[in-house]
């Protein structure tokens, strides 16, 4: 499941992070492999709010969809 | 050799470093406020503050700054945000890994302990094995310990890390900074040493210290009840909701025209420069009558009516300060209670269309303001495409607050009609030049990822030292610039050249934008003062039609000189060149089209 697709109040796994380009940056804002994510909220079409340990963060869509995730 | 202080945007390391040096910094809440280092010295030591940066690479141009600061140092006092202990400890992890000495000062702990919250100093200080010290920099809390620290001289580097055993002798001969960036694919490293590290080190590293920092995070700091409000996730809700946060949206933008662009802009501005106007130039043009023959070129560049004395005092003191410190403190209360970020999460999907994403908000808001301040805040977006596209969306379409003030003016006289006609014109303006650059220029607008932080009260004491040192910062940085443009239009004056650009440019204005002759020297001096433009077309007894050509015209044509000036320094010479040219000619075009098809409305 992409991260996009995960329902708000789900906690999830993160098993991947696609676009290599931004690997590094959302690892260092606490967006890594393993790393426990809870979807706070979706905005249509717009940018999911996810709670990690690190945080509240705001996921562009795009970046998002190139999120792997697994229920947990 | 200096102390250098590192760490994530946002933290209060320029508050850290004010508070240990006693020196001025611009300090701000967005990330990218300190671009360049900051140096100074403090009870016989060099202090520098480095850009804010997440990792220590060379992805931005932050981080090559921030970089070279740390190859330069004795110590480094990593600063981190006591908030947000598993984000920041990831960068003080990786500094730990350049085994140079080094302090920890854990930051804003005052606002941990107000949320209820522990963190367990002493056990992160073992499990790290480096000095780590409380602080809680606004309030001078924890620097005196922190000086005593530095003073003492026997910080201890930490441990070497493991890879440096398996580095190879071209490797091994650099400093810290080098072994650690080429052992994460450092790209320029790799070339220049012709050696390349093991393919997925840089992603192997990055995720043990991910894993790492959480750990630490985790079992050091504890959440009370206390935190996170019910208040504040109900209301984080409403400013992310579809309908309500666009509610909130437009009655935020309600207020905000309500008191600056109303207010501030107009009643408060109006006020002050008539206060000038009758008090502080009669008495300057009197004190310096003697030295200075009337007519002369003296007269004219300092009391004249363009004058250094004159005319930049009063639109620096009347203007320009109200205005920046009305817009400031709006500016310093959005971002303090954390409503910018979730601004920016709402509209990010409207933003991507245009190339950019939601983080631009900050600068395009900035605009409305002053465009000089906000091309210089398009420092803190991700990419030189997104810069770009900011800075040419700001040049043309956004007029700043003196220009919005005057062409309220203008356009009130003659009804609703005309001020949404304005207002499409501009908004789609905008829009399809957004749009316009986001296809033609390569790569894409970078995703989002922006950090939430909890909703809080802004704190009076916080606002008051971020508006104070950013409005004196700014005025110190553009003030020189506007007394260049004053002494510019004086000049022109003195020298009878503003009368004829008025002979030599008018028939073209009336042939092409249907404006009367008199209107073309109120385009030069919008150069100046973009107001001055729009107060020009005040005079020239124009007809509806030809307010709105001349509005629409004068809003499009190039900003101000200061503006002129910080976009040459932050787009280069060649690119700034060109969208200062660019403004002219949509200016001129827009204009054209504008005055024929509203003619032939009115007609019809």
């Amino acid at each position: 499941m992409q991260l996009d697709q995960v329902p708000v109040g789900r906690t999830v796994v993160v098993r991947s992070v696609h676009p290599p380009t931004l690997r590094s940056q959302a690892l260092r804002l606490g967006i890594g492999v393993g790393a426990r994510l809870e979807v706070v909220r979706r905005l249509r079409g717009g940018p999911v709010v996810v709670r990690s340990t690190a945080g509240q963060l705001a996921v562009g869509k795009e970046l998002a969809q190139g999120i792997e995730v697994e229920a947990l | 050799m200096p102390v250098v202080l590192v760490g994530n945007p946002n933290v209060g390391k320029s508050v850290v470093f004010r508070a240990l040096t006693g020196r001025y910094v611009e300090v701000s809440n967005f990330p990218g406020t300190t671009v360049g280092i900051r140096r100074a010295r403090a009870a016989g030591l060099a202090v520098w503050d480095s850009p804010g940066v997440y990792g220590l690479s060379r992805f931005t141009d932050e981080e090559r700054v921030t970089v070279e600061a740390v190859r330069q140092a004795d110590l480094i006092v990593n600063v981190v945000d006591a908030r947000h202990l598993a984000r920041d400890l990831f960068l003080t992890l990786q500094l730990k890994s350049l085994a140079l000495p080094m302090v920890v000062l854990l930051n804003r702990m005052d606002e941990v302990r107000a949320a209820g919250d522990f963190l367990d100093a002493p056990g992160l200080e073992r499990a790290l094995g480096v000095p780590v010290i409380k602080a809680a920099a606004v309030r001078g809390e924890g620097i005196p310990e922190l000086l005593q620290c530095l003073q003492a001289g026997a910080v201890k580097p930490p441990p070497a890390p493991p890879f440096w055993e398996d580095l190879p002798p071209a490797v091994q001969r650099r400093s810290p900074v080098d072994r650690l960036l080429w052992w994460e694919e450092d790209e320029e490293l790799s070339e220049r040493l012709q050696t390349a590290p093991p393919a997925g080190n840089r992603e192997a590293e990055y995720v043990k210290r991910r894993q790492e920092a959480d750990a630490l995070a985790s079992r050091f700091y504890r959440r009370g009840d206390g935190g996170y409000g019910r208040w504040q996730l109900q209301l984080d809700g409403v400013l992310l909701h579809p309908v309500w946060g666009w509610a909130v949206l437009v009655a935020v933008l309600g207020a905000v025209y309500q008191l600056l662009g109303v207010e501030v802009a107009n009643r408060l501005v109006g006020w002050l420069e008539a206060l000038l106007r009758q008090t502080w130039v009669p008495w300057v043009q009197a004190a310096l009558s003697p030295l200075l023959a009337p007519g002369s070129l003296g007269a004219e560049l300092l009391t004249g009516r363009y004058g250094l004395l004159t005319m930049t005092v009063t639109y620096l003191v009347a203007l320009l300060l109200p205005l920046i410190t009305g817009f400031e403190c709006l500016l310093a209360v959005l971002e303090d209670t954390g409503y910018l970020p979730r601004l920016a999460t709402l509209l990010d999907r409207f933003f991507l269309r245009l190339g950019l994403n939601g983080r631009s908000v900050i600068p395009l808001i900035l605009g409305f303001g002053c465009v000089t301040m906000a091309t210089l805040t398009t420092r803190i977006l991700e990419g030189h495409r997104e810069r770009t596209i900011a800075s040419v969306l700001l040049a043309w379409t956004i007029p700043c607050s003196a220009q919005v003030g005057v062409i309220t003016g203008l356009l009130a006289g003659l009804g609703a009609r005309w001020a949404l006609a304005y207002a499409a014109v501009i908004l789609s303006l905008f829009i399809l030049v957004g749009t316009a650059l986001d296809r033609a220029l390569p790569g894409r607008p970078t995703p989002l990822l922006l950090d939430l932080p909890p909703l809080s009260w802004p704190r009076a004491a916080n606002l008051w030292d971020k508006v104070r040192t950013k409005v004196g910062g700014f005025l110190l940085e553009a003030g020189p610039l506007f007394a260049l443009g004053s002494l510019t239009v004086a000049m022109a004056h003195w020298s009878g050249a503003l009368g004829s650009v008025e002979t030599a440019l008018g028939p073209f204005f009336t042939r092409f934008l249907h404006l009367p002759g008199e209107a073309a020297p109120a385009f030069l001096l919008g150069f100046i003062r973009r107001d001055f433009g729009a107060v020009g077309l005040y005079q020239a007894g124009l007809s509806p039609v030809q307010i709105l050509t001349g509005a629409v015209t004068i809003t499009l044509f190039v900003p101000c000189i200061a503006s002129t000036l910080v976009l040459l320094r932050e787009r280069g010479v060649r690119q700034g060149m060109e969208i200062w040219l660019g403004s002219i000619a949509i200016a001129l075009l827009c204009g054209a089209a504008v005055a024929r098809v509203a003619e032939w409305i009115a007609g019809a």
